[in-house]
């Protein structure tokens, strides 16, 4: 996925990118998938393991985020609020979403399809890009 | 309305056949006692897998797979290969995690989460999760050809993380293979073991750290 997309030619369509968020003495790595359609934006973040990092909703019109579900060792008023504005940001650069989240703050660098949004301040960046060769099996159950 | 009462009758019928008998506290007991002897004699094992996230949010799913390699007492590598590379090992007291573009040592010393992770994915491969009565509260159920054996966490740290683990074990071999994690948000990751390989020789350098 080309991270620059607009949000109009994806809608109600999933998104599978591989996310990494670093600080300054942590490393967080895993999936994310998000499912684009016209009014919002749902989506999980998960590592590799598959246990849930964070799970969002994203409201188009409003453009509020609303943070449903967040791990326990990051569920902290103090990093929810940090998440949240990051986040925010990372969707309006991920699906161009027209009058996005003000850049002030942020640095962004964008290679090929991968995405870096750094929060200067809190030194803190998110990485993405999309997976490669991936595909649905059916030979698992549901 | 016979033919419905018939129906009914039938699937009731399957549906008990499906579950399995009804299991006494003494058989659930000696169900343990050989699930535990049963890893306590597990030297080595080494199994491809299949990792199936469920989202349920977005009603969709992951599939992930790869490779792991177990060795006593506590060496772990769990190793992904599609849809990406990632590559965990833990010896003991330290975590390598890896992948394309970054590569990490933690001390499990320091980091308490790769400790659990760690902890978590050895002791329910290794089916040694059902001694540790402080960690969960364990039941058993017949399922057909499978022992289901859940766990509930009782510790604050793991209750955050899971709701449940369902562990499944072969009635042939008391072998693994099934674990069910069962989040709080209601999503689920299933890991299906496949290939499995028990106490045969494993290369003591799949579990070295690189530097």
């Amino acid at each position: 996925m080309n991270a620059a997309e607009p949000a109009d030619s994806c809608n109600g369509t999933l998104h599978r990118l591989a996310f990494r968020i670093e600080t300054v003495n942590a490393c967080v790595s895993g999936i994310f998938v998000a499912n684009v359609s016209d009014d919002r934006i749902d989506g999980c973040m998960f590592n590799e393991f598959g246990v849930s990092a964070v799970d969002f909703s994203y409201f188009m019109k409003k453009h509020k985020l609303k943070l449903l579900n967040v791990a326990g060792f990051l569920d902290k008023w103090y990093i929810r609020k940090v998440l949240k504005n990051d986040i925010t940001f990372c969707l309006h650069r991920l699906f161009g979403i027209p009058r996005g989240k003000s850049a002030k703050g942020y640095e962004v660098t964008q290679h090929g399809d991968s995405l870096t949004v750094t929060n200067r301040k809190r030194h803190i960046s998110y990485y993405f890009s999309p997976l490669e060769n991936y595909c649905v099996k059916d030979d698992t159950e549901e | 309305m016979k033919k419905i009462f018939t129906l009914i009758l039938f699937s009731i019928i399957c549906s008990l056949a499906s579950a399995g008998a009804t299991l006494s506290q003494q058989q659930k007991k000696d169900i343990i006692t050989k699930l535990n002897r049963s890893s306590a004699s597990l030297k080595s094992m080494s199994a491809s897998f299949s990792q199936t996230k469920y989202i349920s949010l977005l009603s969709d799913k992951m599939v992930s797979e790869g490779k792991m390699y177990y060795k006593q007492p506590n060496r772990l590598r769990w190793e992904y290969t599609a849809p990406y590379d990632y590559v965990f090992i833990f010896n003991g007291t330290k975590v390598y995690v890896g992948n394309k573009s970054r590569k990490d040592v933690i001390d499990t010393k320091s980091n308490k989460i790769f400790k659990e992770v760690a902890r978590i994915m050895m002791s329910t491969v290794t089916g040694t999760a059902l001694s540790g009565a402080d960690d969960f509260t364990v039941d058993v159920a017949d399922a057909g050809s499978l022992w289901r054996v859940t766990l509930v966490p009782k510790k604050k740290d793991m209750k955050r993380m899971f709701s449940r683990i369902m562990l499944s074990f072969r009635k042939t071999d008391n072998m693994i293979s099934e674990i069910d994690l069962y989040e709080k948000n209601n999503d689920r990751t299933n890991i299906r073991l496949k290939n499995l390989s028990v106490n045969k020789t494993v290369d003591e350098k799949l579990f070295t750290i690189p530097k």
